[in-house]
C-alpha cells in the first residue's frame, strides 16, 4: 500500500475515533445524528478494506484465475456471469427485508446506542462474514444450498435439521411481517387504500409484461409506480370522506384474516400475475427510498432526540421485555447478523458471479449496505421525542389503553408527551391516531416523514411522506409474505412427497393448494395470536423470529467452521468461531429467558400460569363469561406453544453444534479424513 | 457527457431489471445448437426458478 493509501486510511480511522469520541461523551444536549453516520461509515470502510480483503485472501483464498460455476457451467438461464455491481444489486435486493428497518426500530427502547454499537460491530465482524463465507463456499460447490452443504460437509443429520430450520423460521418470519402491516394499517383508511391499490395495481403490471410489452420491466414499473402514488396521495381523499373512510378502516383482528386470506389466494396465483410485478415495484421503491433516506439524512443532519440509553436496559421495556443482553442482539438481526441472508447468499447468487472476487463486494458488502440501512433505521427512530416514541411503539397493555392513560404512564417514565401533542401528530400524518400502533413500521414512517419533510422545506407533504413510508415497507413486506409462502409450500410438498409422491409434484394444483393452506394456516395462527396478546404481538413474536434467525445463522457457521477445517485453515477458525460462539451464547440465553423467565412478561411459561391462575379465579367465582374464558384459554395455549417452539429451535442449536463439533474433533485429530466437496478446479479465461 | 451519463445509467438498469436476459439466452442458445425457448416461456420458467427457493430475506 503506498505512503498516501496508509495516510488516507489513518485519517479514516481518526474520523471513525473522533465520531465514536463525540457519542461517548455527549451529555444533556442532543447528538446530532451526522456523528453516528460518520461513525458508523469510517468503521464499515476500514472493515471492507482490511478485515474482508483478510478474510477473501488469507482465510478463504478467492482466486480469480479460477473460473466459477457460472462461466464453467453457463447456459444462459441459471448460470450467467453477471456484471458485478447489477449482481451486487440484485443481492441486496435479496437480502434487504424488513428486518433492518423494524429491529431497529423496537431496539431503540433501550436508547440508541446498544442497537447501533451491535448494527455495527456485529455487522463487520458477524453477519458480513457470515454471508461472505457462506457465499464463496457455495460458489466453489457450484451453487450449493445451504442444507445441501449441512449435509455434505456436516452431516446428514444436519441437512435436516437446517431444513426443518428453515421451515421453522419460514413461518414465524411471515407471521411476525405479517403482524407489522397489521399495526401499520390498523384504524388508518388512507394506509389501507393505498396497500388495496397496490394490487391491482401489481395484476395490472403484471398483464402489460406477459402479453403487451414483454420484457419491459422498466416501462412496467414506471407505470406501477405512477399507480402506486396515485394511491398514497388519493388516499387522503378517502381518509377525509365520511362515506369511504369507514370502508378501509379495520381492527387488527379483522387486518389479519384480510392478509391471511391474500396470502392464501397470492400465493397460488401464478407468479407472473402479482407476486413478480410487484416484486419489482418493491425493489426500485426499495432501493431509491433507502437512497433518499440517506440523503434526506445527511441534508436534514437531524438532532437524535431519543437518549443513548434509556431506564429499559433494566428489563422493564413496553415494546418488548428482556434486558439489553441477550434481547438488543436478539431484536436486531438483520441489521447485524441473519442467518436468513445464508440461503439467499447460497441461492442464485453463487450462480452468477463473473469472478470469485466478486464475491468480497457482493457478500460483504450487500450485507455491509443492509447494516447502514439499520443505521439510518436507528437515527429515523431517534428523530422522535422519546414521549412519541414510547406512545407509538408501546401496546396498551403496557401504558392503558386510552390516550389519557398512556400518556400519563409514559410520562411518568420521565418521558413527557401530552394527549393533544399525539393527536396533532397523528393529524399531521393523515392518522385518526398514532397510539399502540406497535410493530416499529409507523414510527419508522413518521422518523421517515419528519426527515422528508424537512429537506428541500416540504414540511407541508408530512402525510404524503409518512403514507409513502407505510406503502414502501408494506409493500415489499408483502412481497416477503407471498414468497415465502411459496418457498414454504415448496419444502412442504418436498417433505410430504416422501411419503405421498403426488403432493410432491409442484404442477398438481390441489397439492398447490392443500400444502399453500397447510403453510398460510401455520403461519395465519401465530398471526391471529399476536394480534390478540394484550402484551402486544410484537412482545412474543419478535424475539422468537429473532432466536430463529440467529439458529440458522448458527447453522450456517457451524458448516462454514467445519468447511474451514478441512481447508485446512484451523488458525483463522476464529473469523467464524468468534461470531458463532457469540450467537450461541446469546440464543441460549435468550431462549432460557423466554421459556422460564419467572417474570410474565418475558416468560412464555410464567405469562401461561399467570393468566391460568386468574381463569381459575375467575371461573371460580362466576365473575367471567364464557367467551373471554374460552379467549384466556387460547393465550394460555399459545404461550405454551411459544414456549415450545423456542425449546426445540434451541434443541436444535444445540443438536446442530453437537454434531459440528463432534465434526471438528475428528478432523482435527485425524480420526476422519477431510474430504472436500469442492466444483473441480478449471482455469477462467474470462478477463479480470 | 450528461447525456453519456444517463445512457450509461438508463443501460446499467435494464441490465439490472433483467431486460437483457432473454436475447443473451438466445444468443447463448444459438452458440450451442440449441433451439431456444420462446420468450414467454423463458420468462416463465425464470419466475418459476426464482421463486421455488428463498429469495426474498426478512
Amino acid at each position: 500500500m503506498s505512503a498516501l493509501k496508509r495516510l488516507s486510511w489513518f485519517l479514516v480511522a481518526v474520523l471513525g475515533a473522533i465520531a465514536l469520541g463525540v457519542i461517548a461523551v455527549a451529555r444533556g444536549e442532543p447528538l446530532n445524528a451526522v456523528w453516528l453516520v460518520t461513525a458508523a461509515v469510517c468503521i464499515y470502510a476500514l472493515g471492507y478494506r482490511f478485515y474482508s480483503r483478510f478474510v477473501a485472501y488469507r482465510v478463504l483464498g478467492l482466486d480469480d484465475a479460477r473460473a466459477t460455476p457460472a462461466e464453467r457451467l453457463e447456459d444462459g438461464c441459471d448460470f450467467i456471469p453477471t456484471n458485478k455491481w447489477v449482481l451486487f444489486g440484485h443481492h441486496f435486493a435479496a437480502i434487504a427485508g424488513p428486518g433492518p428497518l423494524v429491529g431497529p426500530i423496537l431496539a431503540a427502547q433501550f436508547g440508541y446506542l446498544p442497537g447501533t454499537l451491535w448494527i455495527v460491530i456485529g455487522g463487520v465482524l458477524g453477519g458480513c462474514v457470515q454471508d461472505f463465507v457462506t457465499l464463496f463456499f457455495s460458489l466453489r460447490r457450484d451453487g450449493r444450498s445451504l442444507g445441501q452443504m449441512a449435509k455434505a460437509e456436516v452431516s446428514e443429520f444436519g441437512g435436516w435439521t437446517a431444513l426443518f430450520a428453515v421451515l421453522a423460521i419460514m413461518v414465524i418470519l411471515i407471521a411476525v411481517v405479517a403482524l407489522v402491516v397489521v399495526n401499520a394499517l390498523k384504524s388508518s383508511p388512507w394506509g389501507m387504500f393505498t396497500i388495496a391499490v397496490i394490487i391491482p395495481a401489481a395484476c395490472l403490471i403484471g398483464l402489460y409484461l406477459r402479453y403487451l410489452r414483454p420484457g419491459r420491466v422498466l416501462e412496467a414499473s414506471g407505470l406501477g409506480f405512477m399507480l402506486v402514488m396515485a394511491g398514497v396521495i388519493g388516499g387522503r381523499y378517502v381518509a377525509e370522506s365520511p362515506h369511504w373512510a369507514p370502508a378501509f378502516t379495520y381492527t387488527s383482528v379483522a387486518l389479519a384474516w384480510i392478509i391471511i386470506v391474500y396470502g392464501f389466494v397470492s400465493s397460488v396465483l401464478p407468479a407472473w400475475l402479482l407476486l413478480a410485478p410487484r416484486d419489482y415495484l418493491a425493489t426500485f421503491i426499495k432501493l431509491g427510498t433507502i437512497l433518499a433516506l440517506g440523503v434526506g439524512i445527511l441534508l436534514a443532519h437531524p438532532p437524535m432526540l431519543l437518549p443513548p440509553l434509556t431506564r429499559f436496559t433494566d428489563g422493564t421495556g413496553p415494546i418488548f421485555a428482556g434486558k439489553v443482553f441477550p434481547f438488543c442482539f436478539i431484536t436486531i438481526a438483520c441489521g447485524a447478523i441473519s442467518g436468513f441472508h445464508s440461503l439467499i447468499a447460497s441461492g442464485t447468487t453463487p450462480k452468477l458471479i463473473a469472478k470469485e472476487s466478486h464475491a468480497r463486494t457482493i457478500g460483504y458488502g450487500c450485507m455491509m449496505m443492509e447494516s447502514f440501512v439499520g443505521v439510518m433505521a436507528m437515527v429515523a427512530a431517534t428523530v422522535l421525542r422519546p414521549g412519541f416514541y414510547f406512545a407509538v411503539n408501546s401496546p396498551a397493555g403496557a401504558v392503558g389503553a386510552t390516550p389519557e392513560a398512556a400518556v400519563a404512564t409514559i410520562s411518568g417514565w420521565g418521558y413527557p408527551v401530552t394527549a393533544q401533542e399525539m393527536a396533532d401528530l397523528a393529524h399531521r400524518v393523515g392518522e385518526i391516531t398514532l397510539f399502540n400502533r406497535t410493530g416499529g413500521a409507523p414510527s419508522l414512517a413518521v422518523g421517515m416523514a419528519q426527515i422528508f419533510s424537512h429537506t428541500l422545506g416540504m414540511g407541508r407533504l408530512e402525510a404524503i411522506w409518512y403514507h409513502f413510508a407505510i406503502m414502501f415497507e408494506a409493500l415489499f413486506i408483502l412481497t416477503v409474505l407471498d414468497a415465502g409462502t411459496r418457498v414454504g409450500r415448496f419444502m412442504l410438498q418436498e417433505l410430504l412427497g416422501h411419503v405421498a409422491p403426488r403432493l410432491g409434484r409442484t404442477n398438481w394444483y390441489p397439492g398447490v393448494v392443500l400444502t399453500s393452506a397447510l403453510i398460510v394456516g401455520a403461519w395465519g395462527y401465530f398471526l391471529l395470536g399476536g394480534v390478540r396478546d394484550p402484551l402486544g404481538g410484537i412482545n412474543s413474536l419478535w424475539p422468537l423470529f429473532g432466536i430463529s434467525n440467529q439458529l440458522l445463522a448458527t447453522i450456517a457457521l457451524c458448516i462454514a467452521t467445519t468447511i474451514l477445517i478441512k481447508m485446512g485453515r484451523q488458525r483463522y477458525l476464529g473469523v467464524t468461531l468468534a461470531p458463532l460462539a457469540w450467537l450461541v451464547t446469546v440464543t441460549m440465553t435468550a431462549s432460557y429467558q423466554k421459556v422460564w423467565s419467572p417474570n410474565p412478561r418475558l416468560g412464555f411459561l410464567a405469562h401461561a400460569r399467570l393468566l391460568s391462575d386468574q381463569l381459575s379465579g375467575s371461573v371460580a367465582a362466576g365473575t367471567i363469561s364464557a367467551a373471554r374464558a374460552a379467549e384466556i384459554s387460547r393465550l394460555i395455549f399459545n404461550d405454551r406453544l411459544d414456549a415450545t417452539v423456542t425449546l426445540i429451535l434451541a434443541v436444535l442449536v444445540v443438536l446442530v453444534l453437537a454434531e459440528s463439533v463432534r465434526q471438528w474433533w475428528l478432523y482435527a485429530f485425524g480420526r476422519k479424513q477431510a474430504l472436500l466437496t469442492e466444483a473441480p478446479a478449471e482455469l477462467s479465461r474470462l478477463p479480470a | 457527457m450528461i447525456i453519456q451519463l444517463l445512457k450509461s445509467v438508463w443501460s446499467f438498469l435494464r441490465e439490472a431489471s433483467g431486460e437483457n436476459d432473454y436475447q443473451r439466452y438466445c444468443t447463448r442458445a444459438g452458440a450451442r445448437g440449441e433451439s431456444p425457448l420462446s420468450a414467454d416461456d423463458f420468462y416463465l420458467s425464470r419466475l418459476e426458478r426464482k421463486y421455488s427457493r428463498p429469495s426474498r430475506c426478512c
